[in-house]
């Protein structure tokens, strides 16, 4: 517990700087574009009309998801996913890239996974507003449910925090895991229920992508916005999701406080 | 005075890997196997507030880590170091990020070193008047000469305020108005108290500035002292080294160098003090694991888990029921005010409408409260609707009033001017059907001897349970329903084309379709349709024969 509290109360004392320098980066990150910061909009919604023209026209042949329109199933849960996987994968080699620009001088490495994750979220906020939009047009009232926003935002970033801390760590030290890791978001986008709907495959076989919290996270922020179910109406999975977190925080914070004197070395 | 920096007994090791993987092994197993190179040996030394350190030494003798070591770059292998204030390292482009501009370089330093947006926008100008760079400051750090970096991150460093400068190098690729500069700025640190490190090759330039020098040879500190004292004497070494043959050189390089390489093998001996940290460390994980373990399996055994909830609610009734029993005189008052707590307001709605059942198998339920199940409807069967209360409909059921779920039921009717005919289907009817449909469907309401006497081709006959038989012509991919009385009630047409497009047009027919839209039923102006996509049928019944279910 000690190394968790140890880790987590260097966000919070350093709070301002991560937001000051999250906010850097957002600028910087496009500034040699010539379309700048609307890159930000384009990329997301380059990748929703494709997957919605292959997944939904194309394979789905346009057919709605129950009541829900092909289009909007696939943005509610595809939006958060834009979000999550570069924030894994750049969170994770986040330490790598900067260790050397910081070991210079007194600052806290563990913050480093949480300034990508805090600049890639300024885009995610925007793109809710924009998930809002959509719902509006489509006439798709989430009603009460939109309540649990704020938990599943809540899951979403202490699951991003300690799932990038642990892998900033073993990615700075094994630079093979950076690879290992962006074949398994690549594949992760298919083994969740992204793209398209898991209702015809065996329970027992849903359940074991189940074990992934990213699924947690998806289902949750799609049943959110379509107003189709309370996070506690299942509490085996939400505990299950907490209990995931927990320990992945646990064990990355412990790995980091234990190398993190010796990240210079391992460049 | 109070020392400033302290090193005790500080020793770095690099250990020299022949594989990569011999580094990984290293990590996990902590053992030292391969090789390892002493950069720096058992260091001593302590410098006050205000002093200015030189640092000597030929080149591989170990200055760079040593002030890689003073600016915390790298943490020592053993020994101690004890530090008042905030190292600063000013090496050649330390730091600066390549692609930024100048400008925005300064922003990022100065914004990683904690200082707020006024300081920041108070600084900038100064910065960038001190490293002169000119109008280069908006261009990309990569296009600057080494100069200018250097000027760059000598001027960022100088200003966030350090309180121990290590300048490593850095001076040397500024010309005599920028080193004079830098003399300026470091003069007015050393009045501040502030410690200053300075390594560089330059004897002029050291015997000016420093204070006390530190001659480092060959990962040791040869001799530590006043400046002009130990110039004189590294001069003369120098002059030793030089006078030597290049065979003896490289000997004494080599000597000096295999020193090193041995060197003092010390083992830490944190062990004991790690060890409680460790177990309370292990409980934890362990702990963290139980329950991940726990809810994992729990996920797996969820349906079990839902039939346990299902079995909790069954409870649950039985207790009021039983409740009921015992306190039978209040019965009535406990259920009025029980049906007030879990329907809050209760709204009833007249509907009187005519509607369809849009699920496959429904359970139609005596009271209001869906405990007693009296009937199954299939799907599609026609109901009359009279009340809607909340989520439950009140309907009218071969003189018998049931109750279902409103999920499961559509209101209202089909529309007379779309009502569909037979040859609405020919696109999807399959060869053998399309175009002698009609044919297929004289054959509706005929006695089984008429059927079996025109078609031949019969491939099975079907006696089923309920005194009803199947005729099954699987050539021609049709079935007739034969009912008791041996008359033909119903035909299934097997084999439908299986385009999905085309069937988005019949949907628009259909009067009532379940929710995931593959089962609907149309009803035509002489026959009624019920299409299933899943098994890729249409049961045609015709009118007449339509058991209908409506008491209206």
């Amino acid at each position: 517990m000690r190394y968790m509290f140890q880790v987590l109360k260097e966000q919070f004392t350093n709070l301002h700087l991560i937001f000051r320098l999250a906010l850097y980066e957002v600028k910087s990150r496009y500034q040699l574009h010539y379309l700048g910061v609307f890159w930000q909009f384009l990329n997301p919604a380059i990748q929703v009309g494709v997957y919605w023209f292959v997944f939904g026209l194309g394979i789905r042949g346009g057919e709605p998801i129950g009541d829900v329109p092909f289009f909007v199933w696939l943005v509610a849960g595809l939006i958060p996913w834009l979000f999550i996987s570069p924030s894994i994968i750049q969170g994770s080699n986040s330490v790598y890239t900067k260790v050397n620009l910081v070991s210079k001088m007194k600052f806290p490495i563990s913050v480093l996974p949480t300034i990508t994750i805090v600049s890639n979220a300024f885009n995610f906020l925007i793109m809710l507003l924009v998930i809002g939009l959509i719902l509006f047009i489509y006439h798709i009232n989430p009603g009460m449910y939109l309540l649990q926003l704020p938990y599943y935002l809540l899951g979403l970033f202490a699951f991003l925090f300690s799932f990038t801390l642990l892998c900033s760590s073993i990615s700075t030290i094994i630079r093979d895991f950076q690879m290992v890791l962006q074949s398994v978001m690549r594949m992760m986008m298919y083994l969740t229920p992204i793209l398209w709907n898991m209702d015809k495959l065996p329970e027992t076989l849903v359940t074991v992508l189940k074990l992934n919290p990213v699924f947690y996270l998806i289902v949750g922020f799609r049943s959110t916005f379509l107003g189709t179910a309370w996070f506690f109406e299942n509490m085996v999975y939400t505990g299950y999701f907490w209990s995931a977190t927990l320990f992945i925080l646990l064990i990355g914070s412990v790995i980091h406080l234990k190398f993190r004197d010796k990240f210079v070395d391992y460049l | 005075m109070k020392p400033k920096v302290r090193f005790e007994n500080v020793s770095k090791n690099y250990s020299l890997y022949s594989k990569r993987s011999d580094k990984l092994m290293e990590m996990f197993f902590n053992k030292k196997r391969n090789d390892s190179f002493y950069a720096l040996t058992d260091l001593s030394f302590e410098v006050y507030e205000g002093e200015t350190i030189g640092i000597v030494g030929i080149n591989g003798s170990g200055k760079s880590t040593l002030s890689n070591l003073l600016a915390q770059v790298i943490p020592p292998t053993s020994g101690t170091i004890e530090m008042n204030g905030d190292p600063s390292l000013i090496a050649i482009s330390a730091g600066l990020n390549n692609h930024l501009s100048g400008l925005e370089n300064i922003e990022m330093k100065c914004l990683m070193h904690g200082l707020s947006k006024r300081e920041i926008e108070e600084l900038t100008p100064v910065i960038e008047d001190f490293a002169d760079i000119g109008t280069f400051i908006k261009q990309p750090v990569k296009n600057y000469s080494s100069g200018m970096k250097a000027r760059l991150g000598f001027a960022i460093s100088v200003h966030t305020n350090p309180d121990i400068l290590v300048v490593d190098e850095a001076l040397s690729v500024g010309d005599q108005t920028f080193y004079q500069k830098c003399m300026e700025k470091i003069n007015e640190f050393k009045k501040q108290g502030k410690t200053i490190f300075f390594i560089s090759h330059s004897l002029s330039q050291m015997k000016s500035i420093s204070d006390r020098i530190m001659w480092i040879h060959f990962g040791e500190i040869k001799d530590f002292g006043e400046a002009n004292e130990i110039i004189g004497k590294y001069k003369g070494f120098i002059d030793w080294f030089n006078s030597l043959s290049k065979e003896e050189k490289n000997a004494y390089k080599k000597e000096m160098v295999r020193g090193q390489s041995r060197g003092p093998n010390r083992h830490r001996t944190r062990l004991n003090k790690k060890k409680k940290t460790k177990i309370s460390l292990f409980f934890q994980v362990f702990l963290l694991s139980i329950l991940l373990i726990g809810f994992g399996s729990l996920l797996f055994l969820n349906t079990y888990g839902t039939s346990a909830a299902e079995l909790l609610n069954r409870f649950k009734d039985e207790v009021v029921a039983t409740d009921d029993k015992d306190f039978a005189s209040r019965s009535e008052t406990v259920n009025s005010s029980q049906n007030e707590a879990v329907v809050p307001e209760s709204k009833v709605e007249h509907v009187n409408q005519p509607g369809f059942v849009r699920e496959k198998n429904i359970e139609a339920f005596r009271t209001e409260d869906m405990v007693e199940v009296v009937d199954t409807l299939k799907f599609a069967d026609r109901v009359f609707i009279e009340e809607r209360i909340n989520d439950t409909f009140k309907v009218r059921l071969d003189n018998d009033t049931v109750y279902v779920k409103g999920g499961n039921v559509k209101v209202g009717g089909n529309n007379p001017s779309t009502m569909a005919k037979a040859e609405d289907f020919i696109p999807v009817y399959p060869k053998s059907v399309e175009a002698a449909y009609q044919y297929y469907l004289t054959f509706l309401n005929a006695k089984e001897e008429k059927i079996k006497d025109s078609l031949k081709n019969l491939t099975n006959e079907a006696v089923l349970n309920n005194g009803k038989k199947d005729l099954v012509y699987g050539y021609d991919n049709v079935v007739y329903h034969l009912n008791t009385e041996g008359t033909s009630e119903s035909l299934t047409v097997k084999n439908l084309k299986p385009d999905v497009e085309k069937y988005s047009s019949i949907k628009q027919l259909a009067t009532v379709s379940s929710k995931d839209q593959q089962v609907f039923y149309v009803e035509g102006a002489s026959y009624d349709f019920l299409f299933d996509l899943n098994e890729k049928t249409v049961k045609i019944k015709s009118k007449k024969q339509n058991t209908n279910r409506v008491v209206q």
